[in-house]
């Protein structure tokens, strides 16, 4: 998964990125070159507002293109932690999910994981997929300027006109700032039942009380966990 | 794509491979850019004189040999004349210095093989790397098919008495029956050998390569204002008289810094422009030792754990204040029984101001006597410790204090100790405004360093992700940065720009003009000829 292939390809005129950590000395020279090399001149980043606040601290009077080339904006909550590139155009959305910030580290820096997938304009179910999707990060989204900025983004016909809302769920889900993840997936999974699951992660609970959960609402029987090597296993049970 | 289909998590990968660069922090491309325009004509690869005439003549020889003219053609050519001689040279002396390629030429000297095959000894060729300087001396020019061309002026006449050094040998005989023998025996090799000793330059082709340093009608070659570099050569040659014996690196550079009233003032213009090129020099060297340090610091802690909190790495190596003092204490800016963490920048600044006083009709770089010079500064750059950032804001200090900005001519040179601006810590983008910030806020010198080191590893990780944007398939940064985490990928050792002037003497030397007594008389007559030239046009800035 090339984070640079994926920002540099062609056809897409706005983007949204929702981060944890953001460099913007990084972003600037690499992520940002990447965006425009693809056509992408209408650009938010939406992060998490203690990081976004040291990190601007931090690079005081380097910062060149902010406000200019692309709209920051920290999100209203203690906590931000997604990390998700949208990429829209007229001929529909890319979408990048992953585990790495927009950072340096979190560009192949790291042990990072991530999937990325292309929603066609002509599908009937790419509006409301993408709408689901906006319309959680508009709950995070300081302000009136950070908002506008979205909605102007967004401005595609296929996108406005809707789709068909019934047709399909968005395959991604970004938490509430009130509700617990756990309510969520009940929500979407609500009376079906899985023998196998695959977790990717950089850390777990301890104990796997997440696993116990699983087993216990949706009957996971096999659970595989993808962990870095890096990381340090300890089993109390 | 519908949900049911969504593809599994794959590892990220921008498929970039860590590999080595030069210039990691940026830092030394604006004093090499002042350099380049300060002398031109010579480069860190060409110490030889004599392969200027060398290849005057194989472009010659190899334009009337009927070879076709095409770039292969010439470099084979190139190739089996400089096997001959490098070979040659060995076969009269074993221990010749300033060829290309005798590792590959040595074993072959000392084996019993006769005759001995002609044949590419490097991979880039004497023909290549003294190119630039042949066409910077107007020797030579690129044509649009690529192959070289001589210039009548200087090149065809440098050529025709290389062509009388070889004549009559029996190699130049079986060169102009219009082959390329693939294989020369040794008493061939060594007759031609004899002739085109690298360390013998016959008068004509030195009257020659001189003409083409010091024109008697100085212009713009290559890009390059002539006049500045006979300015160099002279200020070299004035100081091998004054000194008696050969200028080394600082003592240019102290000639530079201080005020020297026996300097004459055909050379004081240059001296100033080389005081921009002492600045910038500066600011790569200490910015480069920081650099060095924080790196050794971060290989140290590489087995503790993956990242480490950058703020906490840089208070940890603040808090060794002997090592930071050290240096400070030196250069008369602490006293023994001070610390660097009780003083203020402003008392820094007033120091340093202090140590720096501008001896009084000054040009518009500002000269004093007393150690607090950008040589100094250098000079007290350890390998790898924190010594050297209790040097940044005193670096940062003396190149505001070098320039008067209040004069035309320094407004010009503050526009060249800003080139590239905050890309690369320039002058007026970067650092008078940081200076100002600092001393308005009345700023401790802790904190003031602290933000300096950070800088440093924040210019080398713009320059690696610049140099990520142009070729994604190469980063060269030493460290992979998350946001407050650094993590350790690669050891770090400073270096400084090459000024190219050691390279400079050893041509002074290899044409009889300076020797370990200083100037020669054949240097005594250049030297006048160099005044006369740049006494025939009014100095003004050369940047």
């Amino acid at each position: 998964m090339n984070p640079r292939q994926f920002c540099r390809e062609r056809g897409y005129t706005s983007a949204i990125a929702l981060t944890y950590s953001f460099d913007p000395l990084f972003f600037e020279r690499v992520v940002l070159s990447d965006l425009w090399y693809g056509g992408t001149g209408d650009i938010v980043v939406v992060g998490d507002q203690h990081q976004i606040s040291e990190a601007t601290t931090r690079c005081i009077g380097q910062i060149r293109d902010l406000g200019k080339r692309y709209h920051l904006t920290s999100a209203n909550c203690p906590t931000f932690h997604p990390k998700v590139i949208i990429r829209l155009g007229q001929q529909g959305a890319a979408v990048w999910l992953g585990s790495g910030n927009l950072t340096h580290g979190g560009w192949g820096g790291n042990e990072e994981l991530a999937i990325a997938w292309k929603i066609d304009a002509k599908d009937p179910a790419a509006a409301p997929a993408i709408q689901g999707l906006i319309s959680q990060v508009m709950e995070y989204s300081v302000g009136s300027m950070a908002k506008e900025t979205i909605g102007r983004l967004i401005d595609h016909e296929w996108f406005t006109a809707g789709g068909d809302p019934v047709a399909r769920q968005s395959p991604l889900m970004i938490t509430n700032p009130g509700r617990p993840l756990a309510d969520d997936l009940l929500d979407r999974w609500n009376g079906r039942r899985f023998t196998h699951m695959r977790v990717f992660t950089g850390s777990t609970d301890e104990g796997g009380r997440f696993i116990h959960w699983c087993h216990n609402r949706f009957g996971i029987e096999h659970c595989t966990v993808a962990l870095s090597v890096c990381v340090k296993i300890t089993c109390t049970n | 794509m519908p949900a049911d289909m969504m593809p599994i998590p794959d590892w990220v990968d921008s498929e970039s491979e860590p590999i080595r660069g030069l210039d990691l922090l940026g830092l030394r491309l604006p004093a090499q850019a002042i350099g380049n325009i300060l002398l031109s004509g010579i480069t860190t690869i060409s110490p030889t004189t004599r392969y200027l005439s060398i290849r005057a003549w194989l472009i010659r020889t190899f334009e009337l040999s009927g070879l076709p003219a095409t770039w292969k053609a010439i470099e084979d050519f190139a190739a089996s004349i400089e096997s001959a001689v490098v070979l040659g040279n060995l076969l009269v002396n074993p221990n010749m210095p300033g060829l290309v390629g005798p590792d590959r030429a040595h074993p072959l000297v000392e084996s019993p093989a006769d005759p001995l095959p002609l044949g590419r000894l490097v991979v880039q060729l004497a023909f290549n790397t003294y190119a630039g300087p042949s066409e910077a001396l107007g020797l030579s020019s690129t044509l649009a098919s690529g192959l070289p061309a001589l210039t009548s002026e200087r090149g065809k006449p440098l050529a025709d008495e290389f062509e009388k050094a070889v004549q009559g040998t029996r190699f130049r005989a079986i060169l102009a029956g219009g082959t390329m023998p693939a294989s020369a025996s040794r008493d061939v090799l060594q007759e031609f050998g004899e002739r085109v000793r690298v360390d013998v330059i016959p008068p004509g082709e030195s009257t020659w390569i001189l003409n083409a340093i010091m024109p008697a009608n100085p212009g713009n070659v290559a890009g390059a204002n002539e006049r500045n570099r006979i300015a160099t050569y002279v200020t070299l040659l004035e100081l091998a008289d004054s000194l008696k014996r050969e200028p080394q690196d600082p003592d240019f550079f102290q000639l530079v810094a201080r005020p020297d009233p026996q300097v004459s003032l055909a050379v004081q213009s240059i001296l100033d422009d080389w005081a921009c090129y002492a600045v910038r020099d500066m600011l790569a060297v200490t910015h480069e030792a920081a650099m060095n340090a924080v790196m050794d610091e971060l290989a140290a802690r590489h087995g503790e754990s993956a990242y480490v909190d950058a703020t906490t790495l840089i208070a940890e190596m603040l808090a060794r204040t002997d090592d930071i003092n050290s240096p400070l204490q030196e250069l008369g800016l602490l006293a023994t029984n001070e610390s660097y963490e009780n003083l203020t920048f402003q008392e820094l600044e007033r120091r340093v101001e202090n140590a720096a006083r501008p001896t009084p009709g000054c040009s518009c770089v500002q000269r004093w006597c007393g150690d607090l010079t950008e040589p100094s500064v250098r000079r007290l750059v350890a390998p790898g410790t924190v010594a050297v950032f209790g040097l940044l804001p005193v670096a940062w200090l003396l190149a505001r204090r070098r320039v008067d900005t209040t004069q035309a001519k320094g407004i010009e040179m503050l526009q060249s100790l800003s080139s590239q601006g905050w890309s690369r810590i320039g002058m007026q983008q970067t650092m008078l405004p940081l200076l100002q910030q600092w001393h308005r806020e009345n700023r401790t010198l802790p904190a003031v360093i602290f933000q300096l080191v950070r800088r440093t590893v924040e210019q080398h990780l713009r320059i690696a992700w610049s140099r990520l944007v142009t070729d994604p398939t190469k980063d060269v940064a030493l460290l992979i940065a998350d946001g407050e985490q650094w993590f350790f990928r690669k050891k770090f050792r400073h270096g400084r720009p090459a000024s190219r002037l050691r390279e400079t003497v050893g041509w002074l030397r290899q044409l009889g003009l300076v020797d370990q007594q200083g100037i020669t008389t054949s240097g005594r007559d250049v030297l006048c000829r160099g005044h006369k030239i740049l006494v025939d046009k009014a100095p003004g800035s050369s940047l």
